[in-house]
């Protein structure tokens, strides 16, 4: 009988049960597409030496340290706290360990969709494909950068959020917690009081809740609110989120905040979420809760908007819109097909209660960093997880370190973080990454430099510029190399490098 | 008795209006190059299918699958000049409208406010081209299937054959056609598997009679110059890879641009609206609304035939969401039934006579309305200030008393103006972009977004100058080498080597 309990145990911890299947296989995609997701955003290396600062210093820079063109100008340090960790977990297992933390919380994201669409519909292969589906619409955004927090803290919100509307959650308290954690680790915690707003009028508008009783939603609101100015800059962070996303010009200027282009395949998963959207609520024979339609309206838009709030839809909607569907496979129950279907889930519902889980994605966790560390190259390209030639002035960098220019250097916008990477404090930026921060009248000047507008000339003049470090076959690298008092210092298939000679 | 009844004042209200906001100066890139293709059908009494417009393809066949169009926009810019081809696009703006009204529910009022709505959406794509028939035929056969699912008359299937001949002349755009009528069908089937609850549903044999009109509709585009060829028409144009690099309108869209917001929010109006319904939706309404949906957001050329499919919908279910509120409203607050009944009684109260002068005089201020907005844009002098913010219209003139010799390289959106105006000098490229295809058109990306090989492109065409927008990358690289300004102005450039 003990051995039989014994046998039945083990079985029980060793067999995976399917979210835990979906979180590994995500897990090990994100770690396969590490070098991919280093090297197709370029802030990762200032993230890096921004929590690389805090550590030595343990100070927290709320002016500009890493540019020339604006230094010692306050900075709201929004992302403090993932660079922090960004920091702490390079420190420890270098460029491996960024792309580890980063698979570890995108496939801990994708697996909270996973687990709420299952609560809110009992079937388990619904869930998963709303999961798949929403895994192939935010691989987009599996990028290392501190966005990657806000994906999974939304996922958690709407997660409890839903629970305190079923009534599973009593207790407020753990939002205003991870407010707390958001509000320091990216700037679109916003994201968190939205989707609570949308419960919240939703469920007012469902007479779900009162205004005068179930004043615990409205605390939820309040609290995250109070709880999202501890943070280094205050309300400064509210007007450094609302300043950028107001300004026309730098938002259209930044790719990631472009709406989504349909006619590139990448996207085709988003749509295709979009399109199953009016397919499940035109056949729903029930009337969408408030809030649910507020979430999947609302995020829908914000997405169309921008394609960097893909994976927030991705993470908020897609339990809701499992929900429906499974609500609209119950309706079909007649269907011979339908029935045997869910008789199926059931019996995977049943095979899913008595097996623990865990194991599986315990062992893969850790032997991912073991290996990782011990040099292993895990990536679909066997490339290692580095910064690429191709995509970044490598080669360019050990020119420039060799040969190092006097003055101040014009750089290309996108290697801005790399270069702070490589030569921080030795050397500031002209540019880079931090858009918000660098402001509308900066970038325009940059823009006029590489674009060579009228005054390009006197941009470079007015900044002291005595290098310039452009990709190779630049507009402007062209007029350089006609230029009397530029000459080419340095050039590869990646990057060209000229210097002042007066 | 009132002369115009409620339900007729209404819409009559709206059309016009909607007529008012669809007479615009009529100043279209590609106009130009399809007065110019009439004009060469009409010379040559054969349609114009070889190209001579260019000397990129200069000798090429073209499937000229718009050339009846041309003729008629030829016809009306000969009779009309730009008031003609003004009121063209107009008339068909308010006549695919017209028939969406048709298939719309509920209240008058709120039919033509979705309808102004969705020509708001629609509006995006009402220009002087061809592409405007389309937006009518792909209207009058949304009327014709709903009529038919209502009826079950097969009458109004029998009008699918002559639409499609006129469609596969007009425009190429007779595969949206198709596509829709395939979608009814799907819908329909859908409703036969899944959704038994709809009373107007076809029976399987009317189903079969319905696929047999798609199948001759498909077939009876072949009655056209090209035969076989029209086929290959929507594959040629959407194999263009580069297409929504040049277009903007094959882009997918950018809501961050306010003017293609509208369709945002009609999108969110109709998801909202079937979310809230208690009942679920008519397989023919939503699988066109999927297809179309779909459309529109790969390419907002579609945001028309979306409008046209969403907006019945979009009645429909506002219309029995207000039923819904008004009956709990008046059951929960009474004074808002005495709001309602006060409302009837003034409007009972209110004389016939006085009735029919106040609405004659607003139908005649809309009619003053739209005779103005006729005349203002058409205006000569507002007319050659629009032409002088979009075209090149001084450089072209210099450019015809000079002596630039050689090939040209053109902007795109030039093209069509420059085979208009400069007739003996053929351009690099044009809105043709099924005669230009991938090869001619990256080539041209590659020269004005300052590819490493552009230089070399220059070479190969043997480009001795180029007429470009005096802002564009191309022209400040040239002047920073040994290509000298010919001519300047404040939105076009001529260098020459």
């Amino acid at each position: 009988m003990n051995i039989k309990n014994g046998t039945q145990n083990l079985l029980a911890i060793l067999i995976p049960r399917l979210g835990e299947i979906f979180f590994i296989a995500i897990f090990a995609a994100v770690i396969g597409l590490g070098p991919r997701m280093m090297n197709i955003d370029g802030d990762l290396g200032r993230h890096l030496t921004l929590g690389n600062y805090i550590i030595d210093n343990r100070d927290i820079p709320t002016e500009d340290i890493f540019s020339f063109t604006k230094s010692g100008d306050p900075l709201t340090p929004h992302e403090w706290l993932s660079d922090l960790f960004f920091a702490l977990i390079y420190r420890a297992a270098g460029l491996n360990g960024v792309v580890w933390l980063t698979a570890l919380i995108i496939a801990g994201s994708l697996w909270l969709v996973y687990k709420y669409s299952l609560n809110l519909s009992n079937m388990s292969l619904i869930a998963l494909l709303g999961g798949i589906l929403g895994a192939a619409a935010s691989s987009l955004h599996w990028l290392t950068r501190p966005h990657i927090f806000t994906i999974f803290l939304a996922a958690l919100w709407i997660g409890e959020l839903e629970k305190m509307r079923l009534g599973i959650r009593k207790s407020w308290l753990i939002f205003p917690f991870l407010m707390l954690i958001w509000v320091n680790l990216h700037g679109a915690f916003i994201a968190g009081l939205l989707i609570w707003a949308c419960y919240f009028v939703g469920m007012l508008l469902d007479q779900q809740i009162s205004l005068h009783k179930n004043q615990s939603f409205i605390w939820v609101g309040i609290s995250s609110f109070l709880v999202s100015l501890i943070n280094p800059d205050g309300f400064g962070i509210w007007k450094t989120g609302f300043g950028f996303l107001g300004n026309q010009y730098l938002v259209s200027h930044t790719a990631e905040y472009l709406p989504p282009d349909f006619q590139q395949p990448a996207f085709w998963p988003f749509l295709i979420l979009i399109l199953i959207s009016i397919f499940v609520l035109g056949l729903s024979k029930k009337k969408i809760a408030f809030p649910h339609l507020f979430i999947i309206g609302g995020w829908t838009i914000m997405a169309l908007f921008s394609a960097r709030n893909i994976p927030l839809y991705v993470v908020t909607a897609i339990p809701v819109l499992i929900s429906e569907t499974c609500g609209i496979l119950c309706d079909w129950k007649e269907s011979i097909l339908v029935d045997k279907f869910i008789e199926f889930q059931k019996k995977i519902a049943m095979t899913e209660e008595s097996l623990k889980g865990g194991f599986w994605s315990a062992v893969t966790i850790i032997l991912a960093i073991v290996l990782l560390m011990n040099g292993t190259r895990l990536d679909f390209q066997r490339s290692g997880n580095q910064f690429s030639e191709e995509v970044f002035p490598v080669q360019a960098s050990g020119w420039l370190e060799e040969n190092p220019p006097d003055g101040n250097g014009f750089n290309y916008f996108p290697w801005g973080g790399y270069l702070l990477y490589r030569f921080w404090p030795e050397r500031s930026v002209f540019i880079d990454g931090q858009t918000d921060f660098y402001g509308e009248e900066l970038t325009r000047e940059y823009e006029e430099v590489i674009t060579l507008a009228d005054g390009w000339q006197e941009v470079l003049q007015d900044y002291h510029i005595k290098w310039v470090i452009m990709p190779a076959g630049s507009v402007l690298g062209s007029a350089l190399d006609d230029s009397d008092i530029w000459e080419e210092g340095y050039s590869d298939r990646t990057a060209e490098i000229w210097m002042y000679s007066d | 008795m009132p002369w115009i009844k409620e339900e007729k004042l209404y819409p009559i209200i709206v059309l016009l209006l909607i007529l008012i906001m669809a007479v615009r100066t009529p100043l279209e890139t590609d106009m130009w190059w399809h007065l110019r293709a009439g004009e060469e059908t009409l010379l040559n009494k054969e349609v114009y299918s070889v190209d001579t417009f260019s000397f990129t393809r200069e000798g090429a066949d073209w499937i000229n699958h718009s050339w009846l169009s041309q003729v008629l926009m030829l016809l009306i810019f000969q009779a009309g000049s730009y008031h003609g081809l003004s009121i063209w696009v107009g008339g068909c703006a308010v006549l695919s409208m017209l028939f969406v009204y048709l298939q719309m529910k509920g209240h008058p009022l709120l039919r033509s406010a979705v309808l102004l709505f969705a020509a708001v959406v629609s509006s995006v794509v009402w220009s002087p081209r061809p592409q405007i028939h389309t937006l009518v035929l792909f209207s009058i056969l949304g009327y014709l299937i709903f009529k038919y699912k209502r009826t079950k008359n097969y009458k109004y299937l029998i009008w699918i054959l002559p639409i499609f001949v006129l469609w596969g002349n007009l425009h190429g755009g007779y595969v949206l056609g198709i596509i829709l009528m395939g979608s009814v069908i799907v819908g329909e089937i859908l409703n036969k598997i899944l959704l038994k609850d709809f009373a107007d549903n076809l029976s399987w044999r009317q189903i079969s009679i319905f696929a047999i009109f798609i199948v001759s509709g498909f077939l009876v585009v072949l009655i056209n110059p090209f035969g076989l060829d029209m086929w290959k028409i929507p594959f040629n144009t959407v194999g263009v890879e580069t297409l929504q690099n040049v277009i903007s309108e094959w882009a997918s869209p950018d809501f961050h641009q306010v003017f293609q917001q509208p369709m945002l929010w009609m999108l969110l109006g109709v998801f909202s609206l079937i979310g809230l319904s208690k009942k679920n939706i008519d397989g023919t309404e939503l699988v066109p609304l999927i297809a179309f949906s779909w459309a529109a957001l790969v390419a907002r050329r579609n945001f028309g035939p979306f409008a046209i499919i969403a907006a019945p919908i979009f009645s429909k279910y506002l219309a029995s969401l207000i039923d819904d509120w008004l009956n709990v409203a008046t059951e929960k607050f009474p004074w808002v039934n005495k709001i309602l009944e006060q409302s009837r009684q003034n409007n009972k109260d209110l004389k016939p006579g006085f009735k029919n002068m106040i609405n004659l005089m607003l139908i005649g201020l809309l009619l003053v309305g739209v005779g103005w907005k006729i005349a203002d844009v058409n205006e000569r002098e507002f007319i050659h200030q629009a032409e002088r913010d979009v075209f090149p219209v001084d450089a072209v003139e210099w450019m015809d008393d000079s002596e630039i010799s050689g090939n040209v390289l053109n902007d795109y959106n030039w093209g069509g103006y420059l085979i208009w105006h400069l007739r003996d000098r053929p351009v690099f490229v044009d809105g043709r972009t099924d005669l230009f295809g991938d090869e001619i058109l990256n080539d041209y990306l590659s020269v004005m977004s300052l590819q490493p090989s552009w230089p070399e492109i220059l070479d190969e065409y043997q480009i001795n100058s180029v007429l470009v927008k005096s802002d564009s990358d191309i022209a400040r690289a040239l002047q920073n080498t040994n290509w000298q300004i010919e001519y300047q102005d404040d939105i076009s450039m001529i260098l020459s080597k």
